[in-house]
């Protein structure tokens, strides 16, 4: 990881210069911002800065510290990013189950279509397509910004679309194996309702697959909300780190990046926990 | 073989599923009639795939579908017919009146829920009951099935235990609400044997406690020797001999019968010699006309071939004796009778 | 013997699950031709107008059927540019964007994990924990960085995407390679002298063979997406190129008045996605039913 931040701490000095920038200007540049010293060097003072989560003064927003601006914003993301996951589970976790219960049957082809449908559909034309009908045309919801409940729902919808496939199709193929199981026979057997010994007895053993999933993609989730905030205008991390990358702040995008690197690792921990909370042989170990 | 005796339980008759397979139909069950009676224990004996299995499934209306269907037959549970019971009826009857032992201890139990949530469910299912309670009545159930230190075990989860202290659960759990009958679906095949001469000792002294009737289904004449009445021997889906225990081990009538028990291995012999069957058992999906053991049985006459042959009963069964009653499908006992 | 020869011929045709696989999916064959392959390679012979040059009259005519002619099929953008033309000709940005990223991302990762594979040890733990931090950075962001410093270019998209697949390839093989390993006859063309190289070409990759090919045809729906996504943001080729991304990205604002600048090119990246997801999901129960969970 450090290897490839070095890579963006070092990118050339042009990147961060408008391009009618005189070689005069480059010059003044790369001096404030120590690039003229050997390259170990400031790799090793960019790492020391990096550890303390110091990436030093923004460029676009002169005066405020890089890091203050991205946590200024992160918890708009993270609403985001959140209610977007929990719309994708709500969604194909019932539709992933009752495809299993009803295979081959008309639920489990409405599934498949629904799968296939959501991994086609690029997040930001379904954006646009959402408020062109839901927002512009029947006047819903608002179009853009945030501040209510409404304005999350376009952008949540946009954003945790494209995982449904994905997490359905494991939820689905995970119950087929678990309601083939002994366990289930026997619950069957105890007289329990089939009500139970699907969404309790199977769906709890089940869960554990679209929960490993859940750990993969966060980071793609996470990644793709600077997509959606763009077009929804969402005030969070990912409309920042585009006016960053267009501003060539290169302390806000390397702030950015490192806070998502870090939303990852903290984010696979906690489904490691859930994990645990599942599945009680995984506590053992 | 239909008693009105009132201490029949369970009363079959002619009891015919089906398995809907790619290769065709399969008449897993085609046929197959008996009592169990109050407090005996009646062993199912047959080679897999003989239908044993899918016979003791279809009792409980349990069977894999859609692939598999009852197509004919009754099953009278105290005179009550279970194949026309609503599937709400049938779960209220699951459990309370049949229960069911299956096979593997190691996937029987769902291994995120503790053994005593799972033993306590049972019992939620006769309506809801305080935690606590629920608590102590798990305990109790697994004191029963003489689990050491069931204080501690009722919560622990089914990975923390071994092979045979997870089949003692679900022994609670199938005897838990006092079922009229058990099912036991060769409950100690996987299981080493002290541990499995344990549980057969364990399951007939809850049956002396409980009054319940067992139906023990096994490949295993050994077994049938220490734990049943009464034997039904199983084959191709049909019940080719049944009697007492005793007169079926003295005379074998079927030559199926007599292949099966010259092949369990004697304990006063050293060298054990397997009397193995010439052949194999017929394709499910495409069997013999007449009688099903034809093609394998050394005695095999022509008339054999042309019909499936009707139950004779055999010279030893008493006269009118209904608990001495032995019968086997086999024309050798034709002229006999 | 002709009858015995019958005879193994009907089981074997018995053994295999029949209908399964079901049939090949010729709607999407047909839509992935006609919408990606064929205006990828003749879009002139079927393009009306000129992609980059607007007619100023013409702008912002509807389709045809909403108030529109079949002179503009599909209608006009805001500088009167024929949107049926426009998306004939960026489909051969999202076939060449992608052909070439899998390719190339492709080729890095399978012999990073056809290496990792086959020696282990040291080299497969510093390969695997490359892997494992190549998946845990939101490359896409530092493909931005990249895209910037190095200025949107085709080689900037490509060097993302690369980055972004390789990972995937390298974890895949890897597993492949691991078990194949382990098969009698690498064991024996290693006795019989064959050097690591040949092993890995001649005896490991044709294993690998089929996987790759599944991997990649569910890629190419992955990629087209990708490129698409970047090219909205603005990261990918520069304007006027129509890439599809960038076509809807220009008729996001215009969303109210003029619905179909950004409708159209969004529908052809959906339906080609669409039928390279059942392609690949019926070459993938077909050619290996091991990689269902993908």
């Amino acid at each position: 990881m450090a290897f490839l931040l070095s890579f963006v701490a070092g990118s050339p000095v042009e990147a961060l210069l408008p391009a009618d920038a005189t070689a005069e200007d480059a010059e003044r540049l790369t001096e404030t911002l120590g690039l003229d010293e050997p390259l170990h060097v400031q790799y090793a003072r960019f790492l020391q800065r990096a550890v303390r989560g110091d990436f030093g003064e923004s460029i676009k927003w002169r005066g405020q510290s890089a890091m203050g601006i991205v946590f200024e914003r992160l918890p708009m993301t993270l609403q985001l990013a959140l209610t977007a996951l929990t719309f994708s589970i709500v969604v194909a976790v019932p539709i992933g189950v009752l495809s299993a219960v009803h295979k081959d049957g008309y639920f489990d082809r409405f599934g498949k279509v629904i799968a296939l449908l959501g991994q086609s559909l690029p997040p930001f034309w379904l954006g646009i397509m959402l408020i062109w009908f839901l927002g512009v045309g029947l006047g819903w919801l608002p179009v853009a910004g945030a501040g209510s409940w409404r304005h999350i729902v376009m952008p949540a919808i946009a954003l945790g679309w494209y995982q449904v496939a994905a997490i359905m199709r494991l939820t689905r193929s995970a119950m087929l194996d678990v309601l083939d199981s002994e366990y289930i026979k026997l619950a069957r057997m105890k007289g329990v309702s089939e009500r139970s010994v699907i969404w309790k007895h199977a769906l709890r053993n089940a869960l554990i697959v679209p929960l490993t999933y859940l750990g993969i993609i966060l980071g793609a989730v996470i990644t793709r909300t600077v997509v959606v905030e763009v077009v929804f205008g969402w005030p969070g991390t990912g409309t920042l780190v585009m006016e960053a990358v267009l501003g060539r702040d290169l302390p806000v995008v390397n702030a950015v990046l490192i806070i998502f690197a870090a939303i990852f690792v903290v984010a696979n921990f906690l489904v490691d926990i859930l994990y645990a909370v599942i599945d009680p042989r995984i506590r053992l170990q | 073989m239909t008693h009105s005796d009132s201490d029949v339980v369970l009363a079959v008759e002619n009891l015919q599923t089906h398995l809907y397979t790619k290769r065709g139909l399969v008449r897993a069950v085609d046929g197959v009639s008996f009592d169990l009676r109050s407090g005996e224990t009646l062993g199912i004996v047959g080679e897999s795939g003989s239908g044993k299995s899918m016979t003791a499934l279809s009792l409980v209306r349990l069977i894999p579908r859609p692939a598999a269907r009852i197509v004919g037959g009754s099953v009278r549970l105290d005179g009550e017919e279970i194949l026309e019971k609503s599937e709400a009826e049938m779960r209220a009857i699951r459990g309370e009146q049949i229960a069911m032992i299956l096979q593997d201890p190691q996937s029987s139990l769902n291994p995120v829920f503790t053994v005593g949530d799972q033993i306590a469910e049972t019992f939620q299912l006769q309506g809801k009951q305080p935690r606590g309670r629920m608590r102590e009545r798990a305990i109790a159930a697994l004191r029963e099935v003489q689990v050491a230190d069931p204080e501690n075990r009722v919560s622990n989860f089914p990975h923390e235990m071994s092979g045979g202290m997870k089949q003692r659960v679900v022994g609670a759990i199938a005897v838990a609400r006092r079922p009229r009958v058990l099912i036991a679906d060769e409950p100690t095949t996987s299981l080493d044997v002290t541990i499995q001469a344990q549980y057969l000792r364990l399951l007939r002294s809850i049956q002396q406690q409980t009054g319940t009737s067992i139906i023990f289904i096994t490949h295993d004449f050994g077994i049938v020797a220490k734990m049943c009445d009464r034997v039904a021997v199983m084959y191709a889906g049909r019940i080719v001999e049944y009697g007492p225990v005793h007169s079926i081990f003295a005379t074998p009538s079927h030559p199926y019968t007599q292949a099966l028990i010259a092949s369990v291995p004697s304990p006063d012999t050293k060298v054990e010699r397997l009397e193995s069957i010439e052949g194999q058992p017929p394709v499910p999906w495409d069997l013999p006309k007449g009688c099903r053991f034809a093609p394998r049985c050394p005695f095999v006459m022509d008339r054999c071939r042309a019909d499936y042959p009707p139950m004779f009963a055999t010279q030893s069964a008493g006269d009118g004796d209904a608990e001495a009653e032995h019968a086997a499908a086999c024309r050798l006992l034709e002229g006999e009778s | 013997m002709p009858s015995s020869i019958r005879e193994s011929g009907s089981s074997s045709r018995d053994v295999r699950p029949r209908g399964r696989s079901g049939r090949a999916p010729f709607v999407s064959i047909a839509i992935l031709f006609f919408f990606l392959v064929l205006p990828s390679l003749v879009p002139d012979l079927m393009a009306p107008h000129d992609p980059l040059q607007g007619v100023f009259a013409d702008r912002l005519r509807p389709p045809v059927f909403f108030g529109g002619t079949w002179e503009y099929p599909l209608g006009t953008d805001q500088l009167g540019r024929d949107i049926l033309s426009r998306i004939i000709h960026g489909a051969s940005v999202s076939l060449s964007v992608s052909l070439t990223g899998i390719f190339l991302g492709g080729l890095v990762g399978t012999t990073l994990g056809m290496i990792a594979g086959y020696f282990g040890g040291a080299v497969d733990a510093i390969i695997m924990r490359l892997v494992e931090v190549t998946m845990s950075i939101p490359l896409i962001l530092l493909g931005l960085v990249l895209a910037l410093s190095l200025g949107s270019s085709f080689q900037s998209i490509i060097i993302v995407i690369v980055l972004v697949l390789w990972a995937y390839y390298a974890r895949q093989i890897r597993g492949e390679v691991l078990t194949i390993r382990e098969r009698v006859f690498i064991d024996r063309a290693r006795v019989a002298g064959a050097s690591h190289l040949r092993i890995l070409i001649r005896h490991i990759f044709p294993n690998i063979v089929n996987t790759l090919i599944v991997l990649a045809t569910l890629q190419v729906a992955v990629v087209i997406i990708m490129e698409a996504t970047l090219s909205f943001l603005g990261l990918g080729l520069p304007r006027p190129f129509p890439a599809w991304g960038l076509m809807v990205a220009d008729g996001r604002t215009l969303i109210v008045r003029a619905w179909w600048i950004a409708f159209f090119p969004g529908l052809s990246i959906m339906l080609v996605v669409l039928a390279l997801n059942v392609l690949g999901d019926w070459l993938r129960d077909r050619l290996d039913p091991k990689l269902r969970q993908l």
